[in-house]
């Protein structure tokens, strides 16, 4: 399966505000906990409304969550 | 320290891994896959060409439908008990993305199937003969369907 | 409008006229609809006629799409004709069960095929307005 060209710390920023689980988080966002896996695994690429949406939960600007690969076209 | 192990090594349980939605897939798959296995298997191919052998697959499907009808209902309603939280939960986008990527998939083995049977017509192929292939063109479908999203499930 | 945007509209009206016509003719008791190779004749003439409008149309538009820069079939292009496919693939799969599972039991030949033949052009029509609309409307996945 081919590689998302793109990282995030959303598990990270789950920690940091108070051990957020992903089920929380999906709940938060509207989608469900296996997509959140999904994404934190870079497994699956969000929608740009469901990235903002994850950015504005940890009150966080897009690139702090999201970060674009370095050498990627 | 322990809590960063716990939220970076989420346990991995298979089951929990999967959606309501991934599980009734899951469900409807095997339930299709067993009981057209038999409908197909069972089937005296030997007479399909005589006038009776609509009426013997009318016979073979009535129970089948009502089977598949039953086992689908004990599945999910047992499935919706062990997973109360999300049953309810709306498709989400990603939920969406799969089912409409495994539809498109099985959009070819239906229009290759549905113009074999119209021309299996012109042959003059017998009733009962063209009810299997049409039946087998729709159960090929919907495996390839429901297969489709459960390995797109499974991928991420 | 992208080229897959214009090829959809060109196929759907291609489609209206030419099926319009074809099932018009059978409904109102045309002689090729009491003839399977008769039907067969009429029905191959009208959709080879649609091919070959649809296929011309088809190339002119994707000369005049390559004089414009980026146009290319994008993530929006593939979404929704994943969207219009699968539409198609629903009402293709309920026509089927009717022609295949509940026809044979009642009906002659010609009027089996001619409810495929219907089957098939209704779920591309449907599929197609579902494509066009999607792009006119905008569409958010």
């Amino acid at each position: 399966m081919a590689k998302l060209p793109f990282t995030n710390d959303i598990r990270t920023l789950r920690f940091l505000a108070g051990e957020m689980t992903q089920g929380d988080l999906g709940d938060r966002v509207g989608v469900t906990r296996q997509t959140i896996a999904a994404i934190e695994q870079g497994k699956y690429s969000p929608s740009l409304e469901v990235a903002f949406r994850i950015a504005h939960v940890f009150g966080k600007p897009l690139e702090a969550v999201f970060q674009w690969g370095t050498g990627t076209n | 320290m322990l809590r960063i192990f716990d939220i970076t090594f989420e346990s991995y349980d298979m089951e929990s891994d999967m959606t309501f939605r991934e599980k009734i897939h899951w469900v409807a798959f095997v339930t299709m896959l067993l009981a057209f296995g038999w409908y197909f298997l069972a089937f005296p191919w030997r007479d399909a060409a005589s006038p009776a052998a609509l009426w013997t697959a009318g016979g073979m499907l009535i129970p089948l439908t009502l089977g598949i009808i039953v086992a689908m209902t004990v599945a999910t309603a047992i499935l919706a008990i062990r997973n109360r939280s999300e049953v309810h939960l709306a498709e989400d986008e990603r939920d969406r993305a799969i089912h409409w990527r495994g539809t498109h998939l099985a959009y070819y083995p239906m229009v290759v199937g549905t113009w074999a049977c119209i021309g299996l017509i012109f042959t003059g192929a017998a009733p009962a003969i063209l009810l299997n292939l049409l039946l087998a063109m729709v159960v090929v479908s919907e495996l390839l369907r429901i297969g489709a999203q459960i390995w797109l499930y499974r991928q991420g | 409008m992208t080229y897959k945007e214009k090829a959809s509209w060109l196929m759907l009206v291609a489609m209206v006229l030419a099926y319009s016509l074809y099932f018009g003719l059978i409904i109102t008791g045309h002689p090729a609809g009491k003839s399977l190779f008769a039907m067969l004749w009429l029905f191959g003439t009208i959709a080879a006629t649609q091919a070959v409008v649809v296929i011309i149309g088809c190339i002119w538009l994707a000369i005049e799409a390559r004089k414009l820069p980026r146009a290319r079939i994008d993530e929006r292009d593939r979404a929704i004709a994943a969207r219009g496919t699968a539409t198609f693939y629903y009402v293709l799969l309920t026509a089927m069960i009717v022609v295949g599972v509940v026809m044979p039991f009642t009906e002659p030949p010609i009027k089996i095929v001619n409810t495929a033949l219907f089957g098939i052009v209704l779920a591309e029509l449907v599929g197609l307005i579902v494509v066009v609309t999607s792009y006119r409307r905008g569409w958010h996945g």
